[in-house]
């Protein structure tokens, strides 16, 4: 329960921000290019408070945030006095609607910049992208991609993290083959491997782009043993202590490291098992009961215990920082790379390269935003960058409803010279909607696909 | 068999006739959201959907897609007066009209042109949503025409409209089983016949002449309504056929087993899903 409200007021402060920066970018162009603005409202349906500017300008807050408006004064829909003829959208030129229209999805872009910005300045907690172990057979195995080496470029591209790595790598879904460079951690000798991904295939929603290569990037080890056990969780109860070593359950053994012991309990949902466990040199056999917790519609056993790790090795880590005017270029750079990077997605969807399973709706949006939120202020300031870049580019796709609808009708205006007929408009419109319902509808299954595994 | 079909019909006719006339209109809304969510639970098998969440996250889905229509149109505004409907109304009915169309083409091409469709699951997804979510709107049209001034003027239009598919589907069934020979779709649905559906309209344009009869309609009226039940009736076998087709397809028999001697609530409300729409959009173009 506290996860949603705190998913639901992430998501409703995200966007929230980034509607009214995408309908300020309207409003602030509308108003120097001399149109009146009627109404400036952040979110649709009922108003929940408005007020009223010395401008005229009514500024309403509603009820469904799920996007907003600017209502500037248009002949086509108002009753407009003599006076104010000159105020109107429809008499500006061509030129100053597009730049009108065009301000809502360049003001996301900007605000994404902005956000890159001092998240770059703030710095963000990273870990070096360091091969931990290479999958046999694979295709890093294939081109002899060796382990504990650290990747510092994929394709061309600088990486200094895994999500750089992951980024560069998606980039490159559908390329014959994809260059890496590597090099050790205590040489400057960088060496270069082909790998050749003309087989290459994944799904990204189950496995990684670097898992379906065959690397796994490297973590600190963890071990069997008990580093932490929950307050009243039923390991307490039990009577497992923190140092214990977990030997065996239900009597047989264990192997070494966490993942065997987390995925066999998982099998005993309120059931009471015999864990042995090795305390100050001898075994010990305790009861212990699972409790039965569900996850993604699932029963499964919980425990409340957390297992002995090593700690990153510093030299592992990089606080990825950088100064006033280095930042700048690399906020625009990150900006820049991702807005291509959507392009080409939306691409490769329609030439069906990228499934239509891989859209997300407003519920992946939702828990992104609980989650960055969750882990702290600059990867919050990341994913209001990310979601201020895609609510430009879905703004800017050539259907009607959207701006990039409305932009693609003034195009076609500057190249005929003359405006693209009313009853076409509509119903290019209503072409429009029906596409955008269908994505959004497929976007939600998806999402209530993911929540309910 | 039979006998339960009837049995199950003499108890669900008579539910179906008292929620029209009735149910207030927020809960006749609400009934039919639920009633068109178990007709997309029944959906997700004709898209080889085989785990629970993929088939909740599809009817979940779909009932976000008419909550969003019930916010954004609610049914109180959805007749600006009582011979003029709400524009986006319209233009979801005419994409549902335009969807069946599509579909008619689909099942005279079938089982060539199904290589398209029963490859992509969006699609066959989209084909739902096409066949379930314009009907709630369609119903809800109906329903609440002229609500200001007669509360069951549009209860009346709506019972029209089930009479007229029931007589149809009566008629069929009985003229299909004594002299039917000539099969209308073999490849579709193979119980069909051409003149169990010659039966069905025949049998509905009765039930029209003696509703006319009574209630003194004009020759004028007379005749509009009488085209509107041929085509009404002739698309009513669209949607049954329609849903055969996508069953046919997933190897499916029943789209469920709700209803005893019935199959599915999809079974039933098929020949529904495509009449409706079809019979607002009548109603709003030539009204009568």
């Amino acid at each position: 329960m506290f996860d949603f409200i705190w998913n639901l007021a992430s998501f409703v402060i995200a966007l929230g921000i980034l509607v009214t920066v995408h309908e300020y970018g309207h409003f602030w162009v509308a108003r120097k290019n001399g149109v009146k603005v009627e109404r400036f409202s952040v979110g649709f349906g009922k108003a929940l408070w408005r007020k009223t500017g010395q401008d005229g300008t009514e500024y309403v807050v509603a009820m469904i945030p799920l996007g907003g408006y600017v209502k500037m004064l248009d002949e086509r829909v108002d009753e407009v006095s003599e006076h104010d003829k000159d105020k109107t959208f429809n008499r500006k030129s061509v030129y100053q609607r597009i730049a009108i229209i065009a301000a809502g999805p360049f003001a996301n872009f900007a605000f994404a910049i902005l956000a890159f910005y001092l998240m770059f300045l703030i710095g963000v907690p990273s870990i070096k992208p360091i091969v931990g172990d290479i999958i046999p057979e694979s295709i890093a195995a294939q081109a002899q991609l060796p382990n504990k080496v650290e990747i510092v470029e994929v394709a061309g591209k600088k990486t200094r993290d895994w999500q750089d790595v992951n980024l560069a790598l998606i980039g490159e879904i559908g390329a014959e083959s994809i260059v890496i460079k590597t090099k050790n951690a205590d040489s400057q000798y960088v060496s270069s491997h082909q790998l050749s991904t003309e087989n290459w295939q994944f799904s990204p929603e189950k496995v990684s782009a670097l898992t379906s290569l065959g690397v796994i990037p490297y973590r600190p080890q963890v071990y069997n043993e008990l580093a932490r056990i929950g307050k009243d969780s039923p390991a307490e109860k039990g009577g497992l202590k923190v140092g214990d070593k977990l030997i065996a359950l239900n009597d047989e053994y264990l192997s070494e490291g966490w993942t065997d012991f987390s995925k066999k309990i998982k099998d005993y949902p309120d059931e009471a098992v015999n864990i042995t466990v090795e305390r100050e040199g001898s075994n010990h056999v305790l009861k212990v009961m699972p409790k039965g917790i569900d996850s993604n519609g699932e029963l499964i056993g919980y425990l409340g215990v957390s297992p002995k790790a090593d700690d990153w090795p510093a030299e592992y880590k990089i606080n990825i920082s950088y100064g006033v005017f280095s930042a700048l270029t690399e906020s625009i750079d990150r900006t820049w790379s991702l807005i291509t990077l959507s392009f080409d997605m939306i691409g490769k969807l329609i030439t069906g390269d990228v499934s239509v399973k891989n859209l997300s709706g407003p519920i992946a949006i939702a828990q992104g935003a609980g989650d960055s939120a969750g882990y702290g202020f600059v990867y919050f300031l990341g994913f209001l960058a990310l979601i201020s870049i895609n609510l430009g580019i879905i703004n800017l796709l050539p259907l009607p409803v959207l701006d990039g609808g409305h932009l693609l009708y003034y195009l076609i205006e500057l190249l005929t010279g003359k405006p693209v007929p009313e009853n076409v408009q509509e119903a290019g419109f209503k072409f429009g909607a029906l596409a955008l319902l269908a994505l959004m509808s497929i976007a939600l299954f998806n999402d209530f696909s993911r929540v309910l595994g | 068999m039979l006998k339960q079909r009837i049995i199950t019909a003499l108890i669900l006719a008579p539910a179906a006739i008292l929620a029209i006339f009735y149910l207030p209109l927020f809960y006749f809304a609400a009934l039919l959201m639920i009633v068109i969510g178990i007709g997309a639970w029944e959906w997700g098998p004709l898209m080889g959907f085989k785990r629970k969440t993929k088939r909740i996250s599809f009817v979940a889905t779909t009932l976000v897609l008419i909550g969003a229509i019930w916010v954004l149109l609610s049914p109180s505004d959805l007749w600006l007066n009582s011979k003029e409907l709400h524009s986006y109304a319209v233009a979801l009915l005419w994409i549902a009209v335009a969807w069946w169309v599509f579909s008619a083409f689909l099942m005279f091409s079938y089982p060539n042109s199904s290589t398209f469709w029963s490859k992509h699951r969006s699609v066959r997804g989209m084909f739902g949503w096409l066949t379930l979510v314009p009907t709630w709107v369609a119903f809800m049209v109906i329903r609440t025409n002229d609500y200001q001034a007669d509360a069951y003027h549009g209860a009346q239009l709506l019972m029209f409209l089930f009479l007229m598919v029931w007589s149809a589907d009566v008629g069929a069934y009985f003229v299909g089983k004594a002299i039917g020979k000539n099969k209308l779709m073999p490849n579709v649905s193979p119980g069909k016949t051409f003149e169990g559906f010659l039966g069905g309209v025949v049998s509905a344009c009765l039930l029209v002449a003696i509703t006319a009869y009574n209630l003194n309609w004009s020759s004028e009226q007379f005749v509009t309504v009488l085209l509107v039940t041929v085509l009404i009736t002739t698309v009513s076998v669209l949607g049954d056929l329609n849903e055969s087709m996508f069953k046919r397809q997933a190897g499916v028999k029943d789209s469920g087993s709700i209803l005893p001697g019935h199959g599915g609530v999809l079974d039933r409300i098929d020949s529904l899903t495509a009449t409706a729409p079809v019979f607002a959009l009548c109603y709003v173009l030539f009204g009568w």
